[in-house]
């Protein structure tokens, strides 16, 4: 995404939520793992259920994310055809 | 639909996420001996006891327009009243002007308890602490000796004036124009739109922050200029003077946060209103990002309040409401909802997703409180460069999960959330503007993309 805001600069602002989104997940799901990490007291269960939830059931959505921050673009260009046809 | 605040679960996310290191590596000693812990136990009590209440008749009567002057909603005076007597205005503020020097994480995570309990409640204080830091941070000595201590107090409040019908996203097409009169102030003239708590009943004395443009000032963002305008003109004895040329126009019908005024203002219907530059001239957006900055995050953690306070009310209703038999129930009879895989399935989707921005919006206020004590200049610039990278983050995420928590919370009640008396579609109309205000979230990702990102790697670290 570095590369392509500097060298294509409409191909990043097509996908730049995707990014966006990509960000927050990312660094929310790490979060809630460091916080399972160091919770030792009675609060440990409930954060490391949260973590496992948090992985299996809105990580993976950063898949379809990634896919969607490294192609978008090319569909962009032929998007005027339907919204001012 | 009582909120309840989770001040020991927010004091272990402040800490992990923030205090504790910001304290160990010496750059916050006021927090030894359990002086957060102490301070998030007594505001989640105000936000509890006090606060809470207040957040239904917000949204039932809400704020009130009649000939230019504006009623907020019953009980609103009294409890902030009682909040700015706490000492609560002023926990970021330096010492210097009548504040208590406290990390912004400190004062974040108080915040997220009282947003809670009223998200439009609060953003009159949000506002205000964004025009205090814009003031300390580029006002003249003069202008902070007289403003500063009683917005920091809390016995005036302050507002943020930028957009205009024709510029909203755009601030550099904003018109509204500031003249030199000669004796150093400025007389503005012009119409802003949309601007929370431009108008009220709270306080004796409002404070604007406005953009306008001089008449020989570049075309674009170069040519803007911040002034401070005040809603009653202050004399040299800190004494109230006489009605600046200011006034309110209306207030909007809108969807959601009801209790906070959105006002149409009108500056210089007369001869000018009279303001006072703050920074320098043509440096004026340069001055409103200390505020915006600042503002972003509130705004991001204002999805993470409502996403909170939405699970509450959800999880309750889920324990009370029963239907239908779950798999392997042991009980007789229907069981509660809660037991249905699917209710449990959006019950954890709200609580993850809702510690999952606290903990990003958390981080971010860390890294502004490092940017602002570390000494080391390295260490100072990688900071710096850290908290405006994950603002976008922190504002954009934050409030998209704020609307889709509050949008199961919805989901989870069935049609009684449908239905206002539950409250829980009140979450949902609240939380939708703050992925629209301080920047739209399409704002915040080009921010990201075109401006953060490249900034440099060590921000990533
Ligand atoms: C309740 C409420 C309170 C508010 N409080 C204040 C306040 O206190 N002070 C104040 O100054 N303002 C305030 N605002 C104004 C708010 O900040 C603006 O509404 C917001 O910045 C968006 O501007 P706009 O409404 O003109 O929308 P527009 O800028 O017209 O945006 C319309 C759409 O176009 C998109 N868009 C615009 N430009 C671009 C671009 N370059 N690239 C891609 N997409 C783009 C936007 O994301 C949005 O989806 C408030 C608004 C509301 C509703």
């Amino acid at each position: 995404m570095i590369d392509r805001a500097k060298s294509r600069p409409a191909d990043a602002l097509a996908s730049a939520t995707a990014y966006q989104t990509l960000f927050g997940i990312t660094l929310g799901g790490i979060a809630l793992v460091k916080a399972a990490l160091a919770d030792q007291g009675p609060t440990a269960d409930k954060r490391i259920a949260l973590a496992k939830f948090f992985a299996e059931q809105i990580a993976p959505e950063s898949g379809g994310l990634e896919k969607i921050v490294k192609d978008a673009a090319s569909a962009l260009s032929t998007i005027d055809s339907v919204l001012f046809a | 639909m009582s909120f309840t605040a989770p001040f020991a679960d927010i004091t272990f996310l402040a800490k992990l996420f923030g205090l504790d290191q910001l304290e160990t590596e010496g750059l916050a000693p006021e927090l030894a001996d359990g002086l957060a812990e102490a301070i998030l136990e007594e505001a989640g009590k105000f936000a509890t006891d006090r606060i809470a209440p207040l957040n239904r008749i917000g949204d039932t009567i809400g704020a009130r327009f009649d000939n230019g002057h504006v009623t907020t909603a019953p009980g609103w005076i009294e409890t902030y009243r009682d909040w700015a007597q706490g000492g609560w205005n002023g926990l970021t503020a330096s010492v210097d002007h009548g504040g208590q020097g406290l990390p912004h994480l400190l004062h974040l995570a108080c915040s997220d308890m009282w947003t809670s309990a009223s998200m439009a409640f609060m953003l009159g204080p949000m506002l205000t602490s964004g025009a205090i830091d814009a003031l300390a941070a580029h006002g003249s000595d003069e202008l902070k000796r007289i403003y500063l201590a009683k917005l920091v107090s809390g016995e005036w409040m302050g507002t943020m004036n930028l957009t205009e019908p024709q510029a909203g996203s755009d601030v550099g097409a904003l018109k509204t124009r500031a003249e030199r009169t000669g004796d150093g102030t400025y007389r503005i003239t012009g119409q802003k739109i949309y601007i929370t708590y431009g108008e009220h009943d709270m306080t004796e004395n409002i404070i604007h922050l406005v953009l306008a443009r001089l008449p020989d000032a570049p075309q674009g963002s170069r040519g803007i200029s911040l002034f401070l305008v005040p809603k009653f003109l202050v004399n040299k004895d800190g004494s109230l003077g006489a009605r600046n040329d200011v006034r309110c126009a209306g207030l909007e019908s809108k969807l959601g946060i009801h209790g906070s005024p959105t006002c149409t203002m009108i500056y210089g219907d007369e001869s000018g209103a009279i303001g006072y530059l703050i920074g320098e001239e043509n440096r004026g957006l340069n001055a409103m990002f200390t505020m915006m900055n600042a503002a972003r995050l509130g705004v991001g953690l204002q999805g993470v309040a409502i996403g909170e306070r939405a699970y509450q009310l959800a999880l309750s209703y889920a324990k009370e409401r029963k239907q239908g038999r779950a798999l392997n129930t042991k009980s007789e009879g229907s069981s509660a909802i809660i037991e249905h895989a699917d209710i449990r399935r959006m019950l954890m989707l709200m609580r993850a997703k809702t510690d999952a921005a606290r903990a990003i919006c958390y981080m971010t206020a860390a890294a502004i409180d490092r940017a602002h004590r570390e000494k080391d200049a390295q260490k100072k610039k990688q900071a710096e460069e850290r908290a405006a990278l994950l603002t976008p983050v922190a504002k954009s995420w934050s409030t998209d999960i704020g609307i889709e928590v509050a949008s199961l919370g919805i989901q989870i009640h069935g049609g009684m959330g449908f239905i206002e008396a539950s409250g829980a579609a009140q979450h949902l109309r609240d939380a939708r503007i703050a992925a629209i205000y301080e920047g739209t979230n399409g704002i915040q990702a080009i921010d990201l993309v075109t401006r953060k990102i490249t900034l440099s790697d060590q921000a990533f670290s």
